[in-house]
């Protein structure tokens, strides 16, 4: 999953539907911007980080069931897939250092 | 021996501006939300045939996110129409021979943008709609107040107001009849009560639904579902 994502929300402040640009730490929510008015909302840091850790300890337990489970489902696309994810893997996990952060 | 249907609507879930995803493939707790709204039907037993009805141009989406996170249950994936309406419509005709065939009783109409409903809602809506013919959930109107045309409070009686939610469940038949006869007028309704009670005449009962069954409509509630999921342990 990207950890970014544009979507159009209601915004409680400026109260409209607006694009909003929604930001992830992996699975965890970390904020939302609104591009009408600027409004944003944001966990705190602090916690936003030990959840991750929390988070991260659960995706590796489930890792190897959850790739199993896609083998054995779509080889093909599995296979295809795979070396890919490994290459962007680094990125992926930068990308949600930079959100724990606070640098994106 | 006959069962029922689910129908997820992630058509035509609120405005979009621009080339902007649909809200409802935003991930939340791990799963997208769309998937956690098909996930609901799956726990009720007797609901044996899952619809979700999607843009054109998110079906390639759609089938991915199905392919990953609910591998093993069924899902037909149908395009859906402009409307919330007309999306019903190609939902139904989609079942229209299982449903005519009588393969199909209660036919359920659910929001993608509601992750969060309750097992016990669907169950209750599903049981009032084999009994009556037609059933929706909703919530007392708390905290409302009418207001005349100089702008003052007025004291009229607003007891009777609710807040409608979904799914709203009724028997296959009347539906698509109720549908087929909406197409012929060129009628759309708001939501799938106000058509069914129209041309088919189904008094549509209400079942209490529930403050956890919020639509994602703000910002601010993608952080309320998240941390109602969080509570209930990613369990439904």
């Amino acid at each position: 999953m990207d950890n970014v994502h544009i979507v159009t929300l209601g915004c409680s402040h400026c109260h409209g539907e607006h694009l909003h640009e929604v930001t992830y730490a992996g699975r965890l929510l970390a904020s939302t911007l609104c591009s009408n008015c600027g409004h944003r909302i944001a966990k705190d840091l602090a916690g936003l980080r030990r959840a991750y850790i929390a988070d991260v300890e659960h995706r590796l337990l489930t890792k190897p069931g959850r790739m199993l489970r896609r083998c054995i489902h779509h080889p093909v696309s599995f296979a295809r897939g795979l070396p890919g994810a490994l290459l962007l893997k680094p990125a992926k996990m930068e990308a949600e250092l930079r959100v724990l952060t606070g640098r994106r | 021996m006959s069962m029922h249907a689910g129908i997820v609507l992630a058509a035509g879930s609120g405005t979009r501006v621009g080339n902007s995803r649909n809200k409802v493939y935003l991930p939340l707790g791990g799963r997208r939300i769309v998937t956690w709204s098909l996930e609901v039907f799956r726990q009720v037993p007797g609901i044996g045939r899952l619809v979700l009805v999607v843009r054109d141009s998110d079906r390639e989406l759609a089938h991915e996110i199905l392919d990953r996170e609910f591998p093993d249950v069924p899902v037909d994936v149908v395009t859906g129409g402009d409307t919330r309406h007309e999306s019903e419509h190609r939902a139904l005709l989609h079942l229209a021979d299982d449903i005519r065939a009588g393969e199909i009783d209660i036919v359920l109409v659910h929001d993608a943008a509601r992750p969060l409903t309750p097992v016990r809602v669907v169950e209750e809506v599903l049981a009032m709609a084999m009994r009556t013919g037609g059933a929706i959930p909703a919530l007392p109107l708390e905290d409302v107040a009418g207001v005349d045309e100089a702008g003052r409070i007025s004291d009229s009686d607003h007891t009777d107001l609710i807040r409608v939610q979904t799914p709203q469940a009724f028997r296959g038949g009347q539906l698509l009849a109720a549908y087929e006869a909406a197409a012929a007028d060129g009628f759309a309704g708001t939501d799938t009560a106000s058509c069914v009670e129209r041309y088919e005449g189904v008094a549509v009962h209400v079942v209490a639904g529930d403050p956890r069954n919020l639509k994602v409509t703000y910002a601010d509630d993608l952080f309320m579902a998240e941390l109602m999921l969080a509570a209930s342990g990613y369990k439904r």
